[in-house]
């Protein structure tokens, strides 16, 4: 259990054949070897991999058991099918940089930091703010390419408008313009409309740039809106700026609840990103979309600006990120093995997740409440959580579908199929976490709380 | 280092952008003043093509180009006047002509014309007349989108291909050309044989890389391979030559050997590995872009065509190739990018899609697609003792009409079968019943006319009895 908390995204085959490659440095694996090694890992059994491959079931047998035998002699330790798993990551661990102590903390960490209250996104130039290597330097290198386009992928409480804002002021030290649209801020109602839609659109952009929207007399509804925005835009507003600009799209994924409208506005900023390679006054765009689910909406065509462009997922923290935030909070005792194991409890509970662990952090270090006490309280309503958790149950209050779709998840053991909207829905909300199509509670606080919570489902699709 | 470029079109000036045949023939057919089209599957390189060819078009001075994305243009709420009032405006702006008269006014000033005959008259007399000395050619991309339109175009190509027929009378139209891309067949788009230029045009056939073409993209290979011909040609095998997975799988190479070259010999091996934990492993959590995603999409979207496209996919996965018919279903498993015909037949573009719409794959999505899905749950969890949830009469016929074309898992074969015995069953004691009913009718009718007949007599004695006493007692008084 503390393996698949230090390890939240596990490892994968190959990268686990990688780091066999620089334990044994010298030795070779034939093809066989490879893919009996690489799906082992994958959890099969030699006879589902005999029936893949084509190969005889005691003929593969054999190849693992000399496969196994090999590795154990080599890094000298008994090593089998069941076990390879937990030794490698464990090598892994090992080799990864130690957690920091209080010694490597800037010092100008130490002096008292000034707290700002853990809700929303992280400030510019909070000290709270982690880098999630190579996410960030990533992210920049790709924003300063003319025409690039970077989707920010990942449920909520993740740090995606932490991370955006920080790429906006990126964009402005290099001299861009920015304009940043919250589509959660925009009215219901524009979302109704596509003509509505792309006038909002429009008039932010031009009012953010410090334009005269003039929407008026630049707005021909005769040629239809999609012609009308991008004449506006190429003739309009893109001429007026004379530096690189910055287009950035948060939570996306509001659009997904409007599948027409959706159909309509995504392939006309595929487009517009496409025109960057053909279209002078495009080349200078740069696009950044956040988004907390896949898209859902069967885009005709696949025209989709979620096909291109530096797709990035943002992870949960690292253990050692953990850590780290935590010397920051001036909590000594989680530096270390052993506050590895301290902090392990309250990971268990609130999983790596960056918004859930830094609201925690920044509890214990006003020194209100200790760790017992705060990992017991939280899934009550007089927790630390009890804000967050209450707006999801509000969020969830209206739709009767996804409470039965999430009381479905959280009483289940094993991870259970749902049917797709609810699924994306349920993890646009950052409620669950879909693997394979199939849904398990995102963290152990939810699956807590809605437990107690959720209003017991009458009846249900998922009985 | 070169960089690969995975999804989205490439930059005319791309360094990996591969030049095919079909670059070649593009571009000599269109100043050759021919109608092209290159309609052919997903992430082939169209767009990229286009780019390309339009640039070289300009800068070897052949003439201006307007290059028109129709997904731009059309919406679902839009009208016809909206749709070729925006074409219209949108080729004023693309080749640039002056600003004058207000389009949306001189356009209302044609009163009450179709609109596509006002598209046509603005053609003739603003755009030919504006641009007076050279050829214009118009790019017309994503041309399938206006299939999703309310209404049908089928005058917009007819205008296309009046603008060929009027060569021969106005000799301005001699100077425009078109080229049409998009994921669509001729067919697909227009029905009427007089309204389309399909059959006047020249149709461009983009396929796969082949070795010769594809090796520029060993440049980026070098310091990453001692052999990068070699890591080239194993990319190549698994991908058929396709651009998207060229590139793609180019770009992971790239990435896992930038520390530790790939050795000579293990070139194989190595990219092979690669494949299988990288694009066939869980590959629809890995397909970031989108590619394998859309081509299944495709084959199983259309509820009332799936079937058939799977089966049609599972017979060449089994045979290797089928002979190419031409057939609708054919045309569109081609267009889903899955197959493609190579010397008249058709056959499984490459290994990775070979690998990843496997047989396995086609019969969980068969098994998703039987009509009798629920019942077959339900005979499964009874431990097939449940006779109810076997299907009988017509129920039974549509499935077996279902399955006919079609390979399906043993379970499917076990259902089936149980079912037609129960339902031949079911006719037999049916049949029975039936005949033992009318055996127990007749019975009971006799009975009742014997009864009847009972009380007839019985009544009648009754009636002499009292017949007989009355006389009695009439003598008597």
């Amino acid at each position: 259990m503390i393996a698949s908390v230090f390890f939240p995204t596990a490892m994968r085959a190959d990268e686990a054949l990688a780091l066999l490659d620089q334990l044994l440095p010298g030795s070779t694996f034939s093809n066989l070897q490879e893919t009996v090694f690489s799906q082992v890992w994958e959890g099969k059994t030699y006879a589902e991999i005999a029936e893949s491959c084509g190969y005889d079931h005691s003929y593969i047998r054999d190849v693992g058991f000399r496969l196994w035998q090999a590795l154990s002699e080599s890094l000298n330790q008994k090593i089998s099918k069941s076990n390879i798993r937990a030794v490698l990551e464990r090598h892994a661990r090992s080799q990864s940089i130690p957690a920091p102590t209080l010694s490597d903390i800037p010092e100008i960490l130490v002096s008292p930091p000034v707290w700002e209250l853990p809700n929303g996104p992280v400030p510019l130039q909070s000290t709270f703010y982690i880098d999630r290597p190579p996410l960030e330097t990533q992210a920049k290198t790709e924003l300063l390419k003319p025409g690039s386009l970077i989707r920010l992928k990942a449920p909520r409480q993740m740090g995606k408008t932490s991370l955006m804002r920080r790429l906006v002021a990126h964009g402005q030290d290099h001299h861009m313009r920015c304009v940043t649209l919250s589509l959660h801020r925009a009215d219901r109602q524009i979302f109704a409309d596509l003509d509505l839609f792309l006038r909002w659109f429009c008039a932010n952009i031009g009012h953010q740039l410090g334009l005269e929207p003039d929407l008026k007399r630049r707005w021909n509804g005769d040629i239809g809106s999609k012609v009308s925005c991008t004449a506006y835009l190429e003739d309009y507003v893109l001429p007026l700026v004379d530096s690189p600009l910055v287009i950035a799209l948060d939570e996306v994924n509001e659009l997904f609840q409007y599948p027409r409208l959706s159909a309509e506005f995504l392939p006309l900023l595929r487009s517009w990103y496409e025109d960057a390679r053909e279209i002078e006054a495009w080349g200078g765009v740069r696009w950044i979309l956040s988004h907390a689910t896949e898209v859902y909406v069967p885009l005709q065509l696949h025209q989709s600006p979620f096909n291109v462009g530096l797709a990035l997922r943002l992870p949960p923290f690292t253990l050692a990120q953990v850590q780290d935030l935590a010397c920051r909070h001036q909590l000594p005792w989680a530096a270390g093995r052993d506050g590895a194991q301290r902090l392990g409890a309250l990971l268990q509970v609130v999983s790596c997740r960056p918004g859930l662990v830094r609201l925690a952090l920044y509890a214990l270090a006003q020194g209100d409440l200790s760790l017992e006490q705060l990992i017991e309280e939280a899934p009550t309503q007089s927790g630390i959580y009890s804000d967050h958790l209450r707006e999801l149950l509000a969020a969830l209050y209206p739709h009767p579908d996804l409470q039965a779709a999430f009381r479905y998840v959280i009483e289940s053991a094993a991870p259970v199929a749902l049917e797709p909207i609810a699924a994306y829905r349920l993890e646009s909300l950052g409620l669950i976490t879909l693997s394979k199509n199939l849904a398990t509670p995102s963290c152990e606080l939810y699956r807590q709380y809605f437990l107690q919570f959720l209003p017991p489902s009458l009846s249900s699709a998922y009985g | 280092m070169v960089e690969y470029r995975v999804g989205g079109s490439l930059a005319a000036d791309d360094p990996t952008y591969i030049e095919r045949e079909a670059d070649r023939t593009l571009y000599r057919s269109l100043i050759q003043g021919e109608l092209c089209y290159v309609l052919t599957s997903r992430q082939m390189g169209k767009s990229s093509l286009r780019l390309r060819t339009r640039q070289r078009l300009e800068t070897e001075g052949m003439g201006r180009c307007a290059a028109i994305d129709l997904t731009r243009i059309g919406s679902q709420q839009i009208t016809p006047e909206q749709w070729y009032l925006g074409l219209a405006f949108d080729l004023r702006r693309k080749f640039g002509l002056p600003d004058g008269v207000d389009l949306p006014t001189w356009w209302q000033g044609l009163g009450p014309l179709p609109p596509a005959q006002k598209l046509s008259y603005w053609i003739e007399t603003v755009l030919l007349v504006t641009q007076p000395d050279q050829p214009l050619f118009i790019f017309l991309d994503e041309i399938d989108s206006v299939k999703g339109l309310s209404f049908g175009v089928g005058d917009f190509f007819g205008l296309v291909r009046f603008c060929y027929n009027q060569r021969a009378e106005n000799p301005a139209y001699r100077r425009l050309n078109w080229a049409i891309f998009g994921v669509a067949t001729p067919h697909d788009l227009v029905t009427e044989a007089h309204q389309t230029p399909f059959n006047i045009g020249r149709a461009i056939s983009l396929a796969g890389f082949t070795p010769n073409e594809a090796s520029p993209l060993a440049a980026g290979l070098v310091g990453l391979a001692e052999r990068p011909e070699q890591v080239l040609a194993a990319v190549l095998h698994w991908t058929g030559g396709q651009p998207f997975l060229t590139q793609k799988l180019c770009d992971l190479i790239q990435t896992a050997h930038r520390n530790k070259p790939l050795a000579a010999g293990t070139e194989g091996n190595r990219v092979e590995a690669l494949v299988r934990s990288r694009l066939i492993h869980h590959w629809e959590a890995q397909d970031d872009p989108e590619h394998l995603r859309t081509i299944r999409d495709r084959l199983v979207a259309n509820e009332l065509r799936s079937g058939r496209l799977l089966s049609l996919h599972q017979r060449i996965l089994t045979t290797g190739n089928i002979p190419a018919d031409g057939s609708p279903d054919q045309a569109e498993l081609k267009l889903s990018g899955i197959a493609i015909a190579r010397n008249g037949h058709l056959q499984i573009a490459n290994p990775i899609y070979a690998q990843v719409f496997n047989p396995a794959w086609v019969n969980q999505c068969l098994a998703q697609q039987r009509p009798y899905a629920v019942m077959l749950q339900a005979w499964v969890a009874s431990d097939f003792q449940d006779d109810s949830r076997l299907l009988m009469g017509q129920a039974l016929q549509d499935a077996l009409h279902w399955a006919a074309d079609k390979s399906l898992s043993d379970l499917d074969y076990r259902y089936l079968s149980a079912s037609q015995e129960w339902d031949a069953k079911m006719v037999r004691l049916e049949l029975e019943a039936k005949n033992q009913a009318n055996r127990m009718l007749a019975e009971s009718q006799r009975k009742a006319n014997q009864i009847i007949w009972f009380s007839y007599l019985s009544l009648g004695t009754c009636l002499a009895i009292s017949l007989v006493a009355l006389l009695i007692s009439l003598l008597r008084s």
